[in-house]
């Protein structure tokens, strides 16, 4: 005997073939409605016990968000760009290698082919992204595009505001100054084989010509809900000669900026404590580097 | 009248013939056995860990959209269980566990059965859930199971009493003498590891029909007969109106060796009168996994300044949830894994199952000889650091040799343990190891021991010898991923009847066509479903040369079978095809078959010694020697496994490459186990962790190539000498690990699993000197319900 459901469902899927179908489909569907980015977050909705029965609009099929622009003065990426793509565009560059290194070593292979830029930044319940804290260090924009326009900010303002993507605008680029200063992300795992990081440190930094800290941004990601910017310890940092600096004792005097979280992957005091560790690999890393290109 | 086979011939790498078909995806497993005619089935289950029912109303849910069918603990009176019948399968007056089962639904679709399930109104009163087994031991502990002295007894001569589900003890020799002595030196101490879930790639599934009065249950299992056993129990009928088949299963490491999914989906065959799918989803079985149970352990030994072991006591406190199960069997394991490696003065031990409010558990690869292989080394280290013996010295003096007793008084044959010991530090000596490596890592080795067992048992074969020479085995046998139906059992069986193993079919469980078997599990199929194919296949031998000496007016002991003929003794070429012998065989009396059967011989324990124990004396002990080095890092807690390298006691390697593949297989598992797996339990008696984003299994970058050797010729009762070697690789990872980090650390490693934070914390405590669980009494006898005597 042949049976079929009672019911069968709405196609809760829309392919959008531009930014404005998009917008179009998401004013539309209102508050039922979400972006489908890379899915990385989104395929587990179930496993989180949360509910899947929206509208899901898709941004695979538009190319304008896949772009990838690299010149002398910015990087510019289509929000849509995965972290795999990210990484092989980016490859042996310098001023960028920490956006290499998040992009290139973020969760495990098959998460960095799917999951894309634009989601790791407007993903605001996860709280372990790699990129993002990565792209605050190095000071970037992005822009928000609605039907009736578009509008550029300070990702960090951006994230400030709590990322709350209303239903009128869509992240479409992120845009990332090339300041000719390096770079570097770190990350702490639980397991050697990957995964996403319990803590991660994100750092720009730039010396003079002997060897002393000129400019530091710091951004630590995974500890707190969302990254944080390491404010005492960039203040310590400047001035300082970082291969007479003991990287790792300076910064156990900041920790205590941190509220960091307890959760099932690791409690918040561990999570603390990897952040002088992160931080002397991340200040070793690029000390390194500066010092190749002082040869 | 057959003369002995070549039993060399069994031995070969003979390749799986399910492989092509299991790495392509090709294979069907129960879960993907789904078709337009079969209604999909979910559970509503408790989300609070203790509670008193008062209502289900399922009235709302039938009237949802494609529902056929909902069962409660209406439909399915009976309690089954181990030792005990303590276990309803769904909560009908109470709720014990956060999961338990309250309704089953079948529906067209599995989003409309899970809706229904959804729309059962489920009124209830919450109780105090006891979700520890301190809280559980506490003396106005909440009692798990206030009626448990009413439950029917399965099994005789336990000691139980409130959340106690089950006690078995051992005492041998004066220990209280031993203590006394003014010669010894007294070392105790505590450990605790969680649980760990197996995590097979196919979930727990079942499809259950109901037919011409009888129950089919299709179902991924390693024990058909015990589903069929507790489906008829649990629903009160006769156990012959349940067929249970077996498609492939898609992994089991012990979660599938009881019966879990299949009396619901039978229920709601028969109800809705169509084939019902019931499987977990991947959070379900996280959820309600019937782990390695999380166990707390004190030892206190007394020791002479030679090293001699006087005197042992042992309490462990073994979690086995909200039911009984599988630990009040595994109770008297700790005996002979924790009573086990060391030559005893005297001991005695207390293995307890402790009722809590939390999901139960079950079987698991090497269940608990893992970490009471942990205990029993980290103690035996931390005797050594009191004495001031080496590690290995004191090894090579006290492990079990030829004739040594063990825990409850068997004797030992053969030396085994200490040899494998020598083997390996002859292929890898102790040599001068730096402390901490060139980059500030603390650099540390570890050697350990350990004893399991083959769990043995009754099995039955029927061996079927076809008119084209090719022969049938038919057991209840299940090919849950080892490989054991895929490469010994054909090879045996081959071996025996002269054929290739190709051409041996190996028919997989049906317990309307194969006799009685206690499962695939405990390293025993080879051993016990092999030793009863051979015993078959003889019969085959001598029908099949009773009619081939007819037939070359040759006398059968000069008769040979090999390569697919019969032939004349040292006259290559003679003789006739097996399948000419088989077919003239018909002709004369029909078909050609054999049967048989085999059950442990039933090694002697020492009269007196064991209470509540389900297995006094171990039949066939299996020995493991493992070595490990490590490299701890002081600023994280990370732990870097360098090397792993074991000498396994195998009885007799029938299929190498086989057996490498459940060496490595269970090396990983037990590393996992070793430093990342951790399941904590919430204040809602639910597992924190819900699947893979936060149950760390071990992913490829976090394993290593395991170095091993296999040890042969260790006595065993096992066919063509043959033991298990599936089961026991993972014995003694945690403790290697845990041994080797303490070694590197200078720290009492008391805990598992080693994860970076508890790592972190152990370097971090200066003053720390090991687990202080106060709720076992250093007074051993403290630690039983009184029904034995303290001297």
């Amino acid at each position: 005997m042949q049976t079929t459901p009672d019911k069968i469902p709405p196609s809760p899927l829309v392919l959008a073939n531009s930014v404005d179908e998009a917008l179009t489909v998401l004013k539309s569907a209102g508050p039922n409605s979400v972006l489908l980015a890379g899915g990385t977050w989104l395929m587990r909705a179930k496993a989180r016990q949360e509910a899947t029965d929206q509208v899901f609009v898709s941004l695979s099929r538009i190319e304008e968000l896949q772009t990838i622009e690299i010149n002398e003065d910015a990087i510019n990426l289509g929000s849509m760009v995965t972290h795999d793509s990210l990484s092989k565009a980016l490859v042996g560059m310098q001023d960028p290698a920490g956006l290499f290194q998040a992009a290139n070593k973020s969760a495990n292979p098959a998460v960095r082919r799917m999951a894309t830029i634009g989601g790791n930044i407007c993903t605001t319940v996860f709280p372990a992204a790699d990129l993002l804290p990565m792209l605050l260090s190095l000071n970037a924009s992005v822009k928000l595009k609605s039907l009736s326009g578009s509008r550029n900010i300070p990702l960090a303002d951006f994230v400030a505001t709590g990322r709350q993507s209303t239903h009128d605008e869509l992240l479409t680029n992120i845009h990332i100054p090339r300041c000719g200063h390096f770079s570097s992300h770190s990350r702490m795992l639980m397991r050697k084989a990957g995964e996403y990081p319990v803590a991660n440190l994100s750092l720009c930094a730039g010396f003079d010509p002997t060897g002393i800290v000129n400019y530091a941004r710091i951004v630590v990601g995974s500890v707190e809900t969302r990254p944080k910017q390491w404010i005492g310890l960039e203040r310590a940092i400047l001035g300082a000669r970082i291969a007479a600096t003991d990287v790792k004792a300076l910064a156990k005097s900041y920790v205590d900026e941190f509220d960091a979280r307890d959760d099932t992957d690791a409690p918040g005091w561990y999570r603390k404590r990897m952040l002088p560790v992160l931080a002397a690999r991340a200040f070793k890393e690029v000390a390194s580097e500066y010092d190749r290109s002082t040869r | 009248m057959s003369g002995k086979f070549n039993s060399n011939s069994a031995v070969m790498n003979f390749p799986r013939r399910d492989s092509q078909d299991k790495l392509r995806g090709r294979t069907k497993y129960t879960v993907d056995m789904e078709n337009s005619d079969v209604l999909h089935a979910a559970l509503l289950r408790a989300e609070i860990p203790s509670a008193r029912l008062i209502s289900i109303d399922t009235s709302e849910a039938k009237k949802m959209p494609g529902v056929k069918a909902i069962a409660t603990h209406l439909d399915a009176p009976g309690l089954h269980g181990i030792g005990i019948s303590d276990h309803p399968i769904f909560a009908g007056d109470v709720v014990r566990y956060h999961g338990e089962p309250i309704a089953a639904v079948a529906a067209l679709t599995k989003a409309q059965a899970e809706a229904a399930a959804a729309a059962i109104k489920v009124t209830f009163e919450q109780d105090d859930a006891v979700l520890t087994m301190e809280d559980a031991l506490s003396i106005d502990a909440p009692l798990v199971h206030p009626d448990w002295e009413n439950y029917e007894i399965l099994f005789d001569g336990a000691a139980r009493g409130g959340n106690i589900a089950w006690e078995a003890t051992v005492q041998r020799g004066d220990t209280n003498a031993a203590f006394c002595r003014d010669d010894v030196t007294i070392v105790e101490g505590c450990y605790r590891v969680g649980r760990q879930s197996h995590v097979p790639f196919e979930p727990r599934a079942v499809v259950a029909s109901f037919e011409d009065g009888r129950y089919h249950i299709q179902t991924s299992t390693q024990v058909p007969w015990t589903v069929r056993h507790v489906t008829a129990k649990v629903l009160g009928i006769p156990e012959a109106q349940v067929q249970v088949t077996v498609p492939a299963v898609g992994g089991g490491f012990g979660l599938k060796f009881d019966c879990s999914l299949e009396p619901y989906a039978a229920i709601l065959a028969k109800k809705s009168g169509r084939s019902v799918s019931l499987y977990n989803s991947r959070r379900e079985e996280q959820m309600t996994c019937l782990c390695r149970e999380n166990a707390e352990i004190r030892l206190r030994s007394a020791v002479t300044k030679e090293g001699e072991i006087v005197g042992r006591e042992a309490t462990v406190l073994m979690d086995c949830g909200a039911y009984g199960g599988e630990q009040v069997f595994l109770t008297s394991m700790t005996a002979h894994t924790l009573g086990g490696n060391y030559k005893l003065g005297s001991v005695r031990i207390s293995s307890r199952a402790i009722y809590t409010n939390t999901p139960p558990n079950g079987a698991f690869r090497a269940c608990n000889g893992v970490y009471n292989t942990f205990a029993l080394e980290r103690h035996t280290d931390e005797i050594c650091s009191a004495i001031g013996m080496d590690q290995i010295e004191f090894r090579r003096r006290n492990v079990i040799g030829n004739g040594d007793i063990g825990a409850t008084g068997q004797v030992f044959e053969g030396d085994v343990l200490r040899p494998m010991l020598e083997q390996l530090l002859e292929k890898y000596p102790i040599g001068d190891t730096q402390e901490v490596l060139p980059d500030g890592r603390l650099f540390g080795r570890a050697t350990t021991v350990g004893t399991w067992f083959i769990f043995v048992g009754p099995s039955a074969a029927t061996v079927n010898l076809n008119a084209d020479g090719s022969a049938t085995l038919v057991t209840s046998g299940v090919e849950i991923g080892s490989g054991t139906m895929m490469q010994s059992l054909p090879q045996m069986v081959a071996a025996s009847l002269g054929l290739h193993p190709s051409d041996v079919i190996v028919k997989t469980a049906d317990t309307d066509a194969s006799g009685r078997d206690l499962g695939v599990g405990g390293g025993r199929t080879t051993v016990s479903i092999g030793a009863a194919s051979m015993a078959a296949c003889e019969e085959v031998r001598e029908k099949l040369l009773s009619v081939a000496s007819q037939m070359l007016q040759t006398k059968a002991e000069d008769l040979v079978l090999k390569n697919g003929r019969i032939e004349i003794k040292d006259r290559p070429g003679s003789g006739a095809t097996i399948q000419t012998v088989a077919q003239q065989a018909e002709l004369d009396f029909g078909p050609i078959s054999g049967s048989g059967a085999f059950t442990n011989p039933g090694v002697k324990a020492m009269p007196g010694c064991a209470s509540g124990h389900f297995i006094e004396a171990i039949d066939i002990p299996v020995f493991a020697v493992h070595d490990c080095e490590v490299a701890v890092d002081p600023d994280t807690g990370h732990v870097e496994v360098l090397s792993y390298r074991i000498i396994q006691d195998v009885g007799r390697a029938l299929n190498p490459r086989a057996i490498h593949g459940q060496i490595q297989g269970g090396i990983v598992q037990g590393l996992g186990y070793a430093l990342q797996e951790e399941i904590t339990i919430n204040a809602d008696g639910a597992f924190d962790q819900t699947g893979f984003e936060t149950y760390r299994l071990p992913l490829a970058g976090d394993v290593l190539p395991i170095d091993f050797e296999l040890f042969e010729g260790a006595p065993s009762c096992g066919p063509l000498g043959t033991k298990g070697a599936g089961e026991v690789p993972i014995l003694n990872v945690g403790a290697s690990i845990a041994c080797a980090v303490a070694n590197a650390t200078g720290k009492a490693v008391s805990e598992l699993p080693l994860t970076p934070p508890r790592v972190l914390a152990l370097l971090d405590d200066d003053g720390y000197t090991g687990l202080s669980l106060t709720h076992i009494s250093s007074e051993w006898h403290k630690n039983t319900l009184g029904r034995t005597s303290s001297y």
